[in-house]
């Protein structure tokens, strides 16, 4: 186990983002003070107690962009009341209640006065449980009387108490029962909230666009990649896709395209390099693939974008071509 | 094959019949039978067999007459939720407090003494569950875990919640539940195996442990062998297959054996309904689906197919669909 500690909001805020993503931390007082104590229980799978006086702690988007993040998070309050916004909903939590919300959306959790809670954070790719499941449980309120929540609790509290093991062995499977619990107790909550299934196609296509985006110049991106990481079949996918008049691999070349587009605008830039850091396996699909959507080839674009690079635009972005994604 | 029952009170005479009924039948003796009484909750879960009983000073013993009637191969884990009790196994005795457990194993006799009013989880499951083989368990029968240290301090505030959820335990939350249990069980048993050893043997149990671990996080590769464990364990095949032998089984049958039992796990888990049969073969490592149906079969006396249908249907699917 290890701790943390910040004597000022400006050394919490970076203990915070450190530990987890970028956060902004406001609305503190001068005598501000927060504790954290953690144990990282295997890769991607934390377990953290953290109390600190009163705060709103927020993910942005311009911190989503900064550092793409896939973790789930589990806020179990021990202390006084507070609230997390997430999804166009709110929570209020009080001691004994507890709230899933995700890193990939902004949320806002708001600490009206000194607050305690212990915080499970999952990689959500370990998750067996949909991302539709996921997304419906956002800023809903759990209940300790809810189904396993108590034993995911107990739990989470043992592994904080746990002396340090030796054994590698401990960690996979300590890892899996977090998971296992956790997917369980999300699973209940979302059956609990049936009727909000019809949103959930249109928070599914979000997601998976996000994901798009961030990935968009991993090699390995494809639409199966993608139906993997948000565990649906990839039926649902391509209906979901198709709702929207796209599909997964139009919007992957779009993606990337986009990004080929700006970067082809840079001072310096050659085809062959942009075609290869936004995914493309080869030089020639690129120039026809960029032709298509953009009726101008790569080269061109090149030369274009130098005409209208001058010493005061050098290295800023040119406009973008616009393009449906 | 998932109830739980009310708490019922039982006499003397019928705590030994229910018990000898479900439990592996053990002898029982009290000193005043007139003024005992207990009371025992039941479930059972994915094949794991739970009692939560609570009673007044008795003893309990299997002796190895009685082992001849039955045949049957299960480790007990028994969790001491009031007073205090004593097992006894192997030559080991241990006295058990609050929220300390203890595996013993119901092929060889064993007594267990109450010495006050009592309760105490016990729960009995097949040796193909614990991922440990069960030889090498015999140097743990009857050994004290206690809820204060290594791992204890987390499996016993489990075990002491399951007992405390024990008539919630069905359907796919109670599979995943018990399932869960047994993994951190298994993983406690092994810690404690480590401890154990290191102070009679030396290092021979590390790397069989080492080996254990990388079989498990391994079991879908085709190629796992015992060149690519002794490789991964620093050691050679030579080695690493006597130190399997001491522990009274082969490489290349603990891997068959983790390999059938993580199959037969998925094939009752209802998150895993969107996979075929033979692709939860694949994911355990079998990719020949006669070969893997035969050893199925072996194992648990039913094809794989039957055996998931029947496991679906009591727990049921609603919920994950």
């Amino acid at each position: 186990m290890a701790m943390n500690r910040g004597f000022d909001a400006e050394q919490w805020q970076q203990a915070a983002s450190e530990r987890f993503v970028p956060l902004a931390i406001t609305e503190t007082g001068d005598d501000f003070e927060g504790r954290l104590k953690f144990v990282q229980v295997d890769t991607g799978i934390s377990v953290n107690h953290i109390s600190h006086s009163k705060a709103t702690v927020k993910r942005t988007s311009l911190g989503i962009k900064q550092a793409d993040d896939y973790s789930l998070y589990l806020s179990f309050n021990v202390g006084k009341p507070f609230r997390i916004l997430q999804s166009d909903r709110a929570v209020d939590l009080v001691t004994g209640t507890s709230t899933f919300y995700v890193s990939s959306m902004p949320y806002e959790i708001i600490l009206p006065t000194h607050a305690s809670q212990l915080v499970l954070q999952v990689d959500r790719a370990r998750l067996s449980v949909t991302v539709n499941t996921q997304l419906n449980t956002l800023a809903r309120p759990i209940e300790l009387t809810h189904q396993g929540m108590s034993i995911l609790r107990t739990y989470l509290t043992s592994l904080l108490r746990a002396p340090e093991t030796q054994l590698a062995s401990t960690d996979r499977v300590m890892g899996q029962a977090v998971v296992d619990l956790t997917s369980m107790v999300m699973q209940s909550a979302h059956t609990g909230h049936l009727d909000a299934r019809r949103i959930d196609r249109d928070s599914l296509y979000a997601g998976m666009m996000s994901f798009i985006r961030v990935n968009a110049t991993r090699r390995d991106l494809s639409p199966d990649l993608v139906c993997v990481r948000f565990n649906v079949s990839r039926r649902l996918m391509y209906a979901v896709f198709a709702v929207n008049g796209n599909s997964p691999a139009d919007a992957i070349r779009a993606e990337r395209l986009r990004r080929a587009a700006v970067l082809l605008g840079m001072p310096r830039a050659t085809v062959g390099e942009v075609a290869h850091s936004t995914g493309f396996f080869d030089v020639a699909t690129f120039g026809r693939a960029f032709h298509r959507a953009y009726g101008i080839l790569p080269s061109e674009w090149i030369a274009r974008a130098r005409l209208r690079v001058t010493p005061r635009s050098a290295g800023r972005l040119i406009a973008l071509p616009s393009v449906a994604v | 094959m998932s109830s739980a029952t009310e708490p019922v009170s039982y006499s003397f005479r019928e705590l030994t019949a229910a018990l000898n009924e479900t439990f592996p039948s053990v002898d029982m003796a009290v000193v005043d039978d007139a003024s005992f009484t207990a009371t025992m909750r039941t479930a059972t879960v994915s094949g794991i067999r739970m009692m939560d009983v609570s009673a007044g000073p008795h003893v309990a013993t299997r002796r190895a007459n009685i082992l001849a009637a039955d045949d049957l191969r299960y480790f007990c884990v028994t969790l001491q939720l009031e007073g205090v009790s004593t097992v006894t196994q192997d030559g080991t005795e241990s006295v058990l407090g609050l929220g300390d457990f203890a595996v013993y194993d119901s092929t060889r006799p064993f007594e267990r003494r109450f010495l006050e009013q009592n309760r105490c989880l016990t729960m009995r499951l097949p040796h193909h569950m614990i991922s440990l083989p069960p030889h090498s368990l015999t140097r743990l029968t009857a050994t004290r875990i206690a809820a204060d240290e290594g791992l204890g301090v987390v499996v016993s505030p489990y075990l002491t919640e399951v007992a405390r959820n024990l008539s919630e335990l069905h359907g796919w939350y109670g599979a995943l539940v018990a399932h869960t249990m047994i993994d951190l069980v298994s993983a406690a048993l092994g810690e404690k195996l480590a401890e154990v050893s290191y102070s009679v043997a030396g290092g021979n149990t590390e790397v069989f442990l080492a080996a254990c671990d990388y079989i498990m996080r391994n079991l879908a590769d085709p190629a796992l062998n015992p060149e690519a464990i002794a490789a991964a364990c620093f050691v050679s095949v030579r080695l690493l297959q006597k130190i399997f032998h001491e522990e009274q089984t082969t490489v290349a049958h603990w891997i068959r054996t983790r390999r059938l039992e993580q199959s037969r796990r998925q094939l009752s888990d209802p998150r895993e309904v969107g996979r075929s049969v033979r692709e939860i073969a694949a994911i355990a490592g079998f990719h020949d689906g006669a070969h893997f149906s035969r050893l199925f079969r072996t194992a648990f006396g039913t094809s794989p197919r039957d055996y998931r249908r029947a496991q679906l249907e009591v727990i049921g699917v609603d919920g994950w669909a």
